[in-house]
């Protein structure tokens, strides 16, 4: 590079803003792979950590929730399995309580026995004072929203030192509070609250009808869970369950990792394009260097090389830019994602990562400077020496127009599917497809939207034709911003389309407007007591809990049907609402939602047996709905009528956890009435917009990248704009030798450039809205079913950031080439 | 030294084709300085693109030094041209990124530029200085190495693109219009450094104009006219390097030509 190195630097130093906007499309590729490693590296580690606190020491969960559950003998045998450290059972009852002094007329709390501090090997997270000492008959430790319901009576809340109640078959029933709990996430044996208590209290005292749903087995470093389970099934057979607490863990942000890739790669794919354009553009700027290059005798390989050169020039200053705007970038996404609960780890990205990101960065913006380079060598001398490249009207290229023809089909046919790899596919085939025919679709769209336009802006129609006569250039220009606009508008259908799904699904969960829900299962007599407030109009209960369906432990929302049924609750999808409700209280059976009963086969009308009170008994599927309530472990919970779980489960189903209310519109004296006892009112339009906040929040992370891919296409725009305007001096000049003056032809060259801008961001944004629709089927899950809604605020906001930031990009290269002297414009060349 | 044998070209952007060059030879000699001169469009441009290997023509050969240029492949003939060929043409002959030094060192450099070449066998840093050095000198160029194309003057860089035209010491130079875009004066002051460099160093050159005045400094005036030498003028000048242009005798003979 001896010769021409000079050239290099200085080609690069003398567009000081191209290679700049170059150098930061390339970097911000880098950034955008990088920083997306980044979040997800941190979200996994964080996502593992939870799973680890959860799942505390248990290295496999052992369950029986029939009954008694598992017996000590079974306890026994469970310690002697090879490879067990640890069998801790967990001792669980359900009682009543009420603070000391106040009777019997308590709430049934769930009491839960520690070991060593633990709660089936899992730490019980204290929040003031402490958890009662091991060995302890007489200390409770009390979760903290559990302590606001017990403090009812006597109009205060319990603190520590207080005294409760609870009834006992022996021994003394005061016991002395000696802290407060919060948030038992110890898994699926657990209530939403707890009274907890020593084992030796629940073995002495509480002795009689005490269950054992679980056994907590520590595992041997060298053994896995799934050998273990094996031998639990071998010695106690099919009535327990099995089921690893550290395994199973969801990747965050599963259901996006696909668009994320996608997103990720056209990041990379338009900072290519960008070099392309760029180097492209340093090409036809200098045809008459490299005429002046190739007559004095360089060869066709070291012209290659000297563009070839620049772009890795370019690309070398975007290393170290890309990579610390990537590890911010890690950064910020990933303590914007992470879940609120827990703190984000920082950063933690391997060597091997950065490397990756930056062959992804780099190799792909070579590879598209690579492509001008290699034309550049080949142009004919003669050509390159010649002053004015003929600039005919351009012709369509029809040899572009068949595999254009050919990635439209396939891109359909990927889409008749809806596995996500196939769509992704399907989504890629489609853009390319766009690209290829965009010479012929750019004239058409410019045309329209310039007839669209021309009543505010009477220069459009001239400018849709200097739109038809340089249509492969245009298209050239417009490719890169027409993909990532879509993406940015596909990505934000999908995020309205989700929100209103979610607002749907919150809305036909709960017949009402407010919810109230408890701590603690509340009896029959609070639902009537809130049932006489003057503002309450109705109110429906709610209970939660899970029992063992067809062979799994399931989680149950008991309801009552008519309400539901008349009410417009549940969206039920066959056979029909009052159908599938009004059936659920004639005999056992259920309304199960569509996630699970795709996933095990079940169709109305399928028997399931059930562990009842009266032994097993076949509920029949009567109705399935495309949602019903969250279990809070992922999946949703089968439904069925109150009664009827009464009948069945007795004491399990009695009583209520949530009360669905409809008010008069005052809510004041119903949230009083539910805080006297213990319970929260929640209206149900914050529960929406918590959902709401919860998937904007995942689903935000595409739309950044989204955004920021936009970002970098519309740095290829602007460089190819300032040089379209540039080269046009010479023209403006003859217009304007010819009469036109200097405003006219200002005018003409900003409109051409808004024309053409506006064109690209409107048919990205029909792009967009197109390629939504598979990809909407494609990422459609349980929890995540949308319908279409067009993003008007993501569409209205890319239009104009686009149009506005090209305007503004080409003032100033306009006004100079319109302001420039004629003479001089003209001696010029 | 240089042996066109009935070279023939046509352009095919009309019908009927356009024939530009239509069976012409010519033979230049040794240090020999040849005008061609002809009204514009009548095909000098083209024939000089031919002989320099620039454009393939339709049949006939080029032969310098007893090469065939265009038996050549692409990438020999590019390595070929830049050590036997020197170009100057008519406007914009310099590379704007680059000094007129580093404009003048072009041909050198892109020697050393080849993978190829063993390093033993580059041309030294200092053995370019100094060529470029003597070359500007020469034309009276002294002072303006650091200066960029746009700080010059356009009878200065014309001068530059000929010290650049001659830092390989081609085998042959060949010149399009070279002062064509200068006026009368600075036109007059390249031309005859030109002519006298060319003298002193035996250097074998091609020039093509339109304008008699310029072609009167050549030893020998070759006419074309629609593709066709129609004349063949033996200025006498070799025998008498001091001689001045005899633009008179020039002049008449052209009249009878009708040019
Ligand atoms: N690449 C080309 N394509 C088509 N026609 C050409 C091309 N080059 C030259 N011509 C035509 O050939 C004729 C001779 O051109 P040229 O050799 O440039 O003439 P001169 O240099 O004598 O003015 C002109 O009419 C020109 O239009
Ligand atoms: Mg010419």
């Amino acid at each position: 590079m001896s010769g021409l190195w000079p050239l290099v630097w200085r080609a690069v130093g003398a567009r000081p803003l191209r290679s700049a906007l170059t150098s930061i499309a390339v970097a911000l590729g880098i950034a955008v792979v990088l920083g997306v490693q980044i979040t997800i590296n941190g979200l996994d580690t964080q996502a593992a950590a939870a799973q680890q606190l959860r799942a505390g020491a248990s290295g496999l969960d052992v369950r029986v929730d029939a009954g008694a559950g598992i017996t000590p003998a079974q306890v026994l045998r469970l310690g002697g399995i090879q490879g067990v450290a640890q069998a801790a059972p967990l001792y669980e009852k359900r009682v009543a309580a009420a603070p000391a002094g106040s009777g019997l007329q308590g709430l049934t709390v769930t009491l839960v026995g520690l070991q060593d501090g633990t709660a089936g090997l899992r730490p019980v997270h204290v929040v003031a004072g402490r958890l009662p000492h091991p060995g302890s008959i007489n200390e409770v430790a009390i979760d903290q929203a559990l302590s606001q319901a017990l403090a009812t009576k006597r109009g205060t809340a319990i603190h520590i030192g207080d005294r409760i109640q609870m009834i006992t078959a022996s021994g003394p029933d005061q016991f002395v509070v000696v802290g407060t709990t919060a948030g038992t996430s110890a898994g699926p044996a657990f209530t939403r609250s707890a009274v907890f208590a020593d084992n030796a209290a629940m073995l002495g005292t509480f002795r009689l009808g005490l269950r054992t749903p679980l056994v907590a087995l520590r595992l041997f470093p060298s053994f896995n869970a799934a050998d273990v389970a094996a031998q639990v099934h071998a010695r106690l057979g099919s009535q327990v369950t099995t089921y690893d607490p550290t395994g199973g863990g969801l990747a965050p942000l599963a259901d996006l990792r696909a668009l994320l890739a996608l997103v990720t790669m056209l990041s990379v794919v338009i900072g290519a394009g960008v070099t392309a354009n760029s180097v492209a553009l340093a090409v036809l700027e200098r045809r008459r260097d490299i005429g002046l290059l190739r007559a004095a005798g360089a060869s066709a390989t070291q012209v290659f090389r000297m563009f070839a050169a620049e772009a890795a020039l370019v690309c070398a200053f975007a290393v170290p830019v890309g990579v610390g705007v990537g590890v911010a970038l890690g950064y910020f996404l990933g303590s914007q994602y992470s879940p609120p609960d827990l703190p984000f780890g920082g950063v933690s990205v391997s060597a091997w990562q950065v490397i990756a990101a930056i062959a992804a960065g780099v190799g792909a913006a070579l590879l598209g400077g690579m492509v001008p380079a290699f034309a550049a060598a080949r142009v004919p001398i003669l050509d390159a020496l010649r002053l004015h490249p003929q600039q005919g009207r351009q012709r369509v290229n029809t040899a572009l127009l068949s595999p254009a023809v050919l990635c439209l089909v396939g891109a359909t046919l990927c889409f008749i599917s809806s596995a996500s790899g196939l769509v992704a596919l399907g989504v890629a085939l489609f853009l390319l497809g766009v690209v290829l025919t965009l010479p012929v679709l750019m004239p058409l769209i410019g045309a329209l939207v310039a007839r669209a336009v021309s009543r505010f802006s009477p220069g459009a129609a001239n400018a849709a034709a200097g739109l038809v006569r340089s249509r492969n250039r245009t298209s050239l220009t417009a490719a890169g911003l027409a993909v990532t606009v879509a993406t940015a508008v596909a990505v934000g259908t999908l995020t309205a389309s989700a929100l209103s799904a979610s607002d749907a699904w919150v809305s036909h969960l709960f017949v009402g407007d407010m919810v109230l829900s408890s701590p603690v299962t509340q009896r029959d007599t609070v639902m009537t007591a809130v049932r006489h407030d003057p503002d309450v109009i109705s109110a429906t209960p709610l209970r939660f809990f899970s029992e063992p369906v067809a062979g799994a432990v399931l989680g149950i929302t008991t309801l009552e049907p008519t309400v539901y049924a008349g009410q417009g609750g549940l969206d039920v999808v066959t056979p029909d609402r009052s159908q599938a409700l009004n059936s659920l209280e004639n005999s056992p059976s259920f309304v199960v939602p569509q996630q699970l009963a795709s996933a095990s086969g079940w169709q109305v009308g399928t028997q399931l047996p059930v562990q009842t009170a009266k032994g097993t008994v076949y509920f029949t599927v009567t109705g399935i709905v495309s949602h019903s309530f969250p279990g809070g472990d992922g999946s949703e919970t089968l439904v069925m009528a109150n009664d009827l779980a009464r009948t069945y489960f007795g004491a399990a189903a009695s009583g209520f956890d949530d009360l669905v209310v409809t008010t008069d519109g005052a809510t004041g004296n119903v949230q009083a009435t539910a805080a006297s006892y213990g319970m929260q009112g929640v209206q149900v339009d914050s529960i929406s917009g918590a959902a709401r906040d919860a998937l904007q929040h995942s689903v935000g992370l595409l739309v950044a990248l989204a955004v920021i891919a936009v970002g970098i296409a519309m740095l290829a725009l602007v460089n190819t704009l300032v040089v379209n305007v540039r080269q046009r001096t010479r023209e403006l000049a003859l217009l304007r030798a010819v009469g036109m003056d200097r405003r006219q032809a200002f005018r003409l060259v900003v409109s051409e450039s808004g024309l053409l801008a506006l064109t690209t961001v409107l048919l990205g944004v029909g792009v967009g809205c197109v390629i939504a629709l598979p990809m909407m089927r494609a990422s459609s899950t349980a929890t995540f079913t949308p319908v279409f809604v067009f993003p008007a605020s993501v569409a209205v906001a890319l239009v104009l950031t686009v149009v506005v930031s090209t305007l503004l990009a080409v003032l100033g290269p306009a006004r100079r080439a319109a302001n420039a002297s004629v003479l001089d414009a003209l001696r010029h060349e | 030294m240089l042996v066109a044998e009935s070279l023939r070209k046509s352009f095919h952007v009309s019908r009927p084709a356009r024939q530009v060059l239509r069976g012409i030879s010519l033979t230049v000699g040794h240090g020999e300085f040849v005008a061609v001169m002809g009204a514009s469009g009548s095909g000098k441009s083209t024939l000089l693109h031919v002989l320099g290997g620039l454009e393939r023509p339709d049949s006939g050969s080029v032969r310098i030094q007893g090469v065939d240029i265009y038996s050549l492949a692409d990438g020999a003939r590019s390595a070929f041209r830049r050590d036997h060929i020197g170009f100057v043409f008519q406007f914009f002959n310099l590379l704007p990124a680059l000094t007129a030094a580093e404009n003048v060192a072009l041909p050198l450099r892109l020697r050393n530029e080849s993978w190829l070449r063993p390093r033993s066998r580059r041309v030294a840093q200092s053995v370019i200085m100094e060529r470029v050095t003597t070359l500007m000198d020469q034309l009276n160029l002294r002072g303006l190495q650091g200066h960029g194309p746009d700080e010059i003057s356009g009878g200065e860089q014309q001068r530059i693109a000929i010290a650049r035209a001659l830092a390989a010491a081609p085998s042959l130079l060949l010149a399009d219009e070279p002062t064509g875009n200068l006026d009368w004066n600075s036109g007059q002051e390249v031309l005859s450094m030109l002519a006298r460099l060319c003298r002193a160093q035996a250097q074998t050159a091609v020039l093509v104009t339109h304008d008699a005045q310029v072609a009167a400094y050549a030893d020998r005036v070759l006419v074309i006219r629609d593709g066709e030498i129609i004349d063949e003028i033996e200025m006498g000048r070799r025998d008498d390097p001091g001689k001045r242009p005899d633009h008179a005798r020039l002049a008449a003979r052209l009249a009878k030509l009708e040019l």
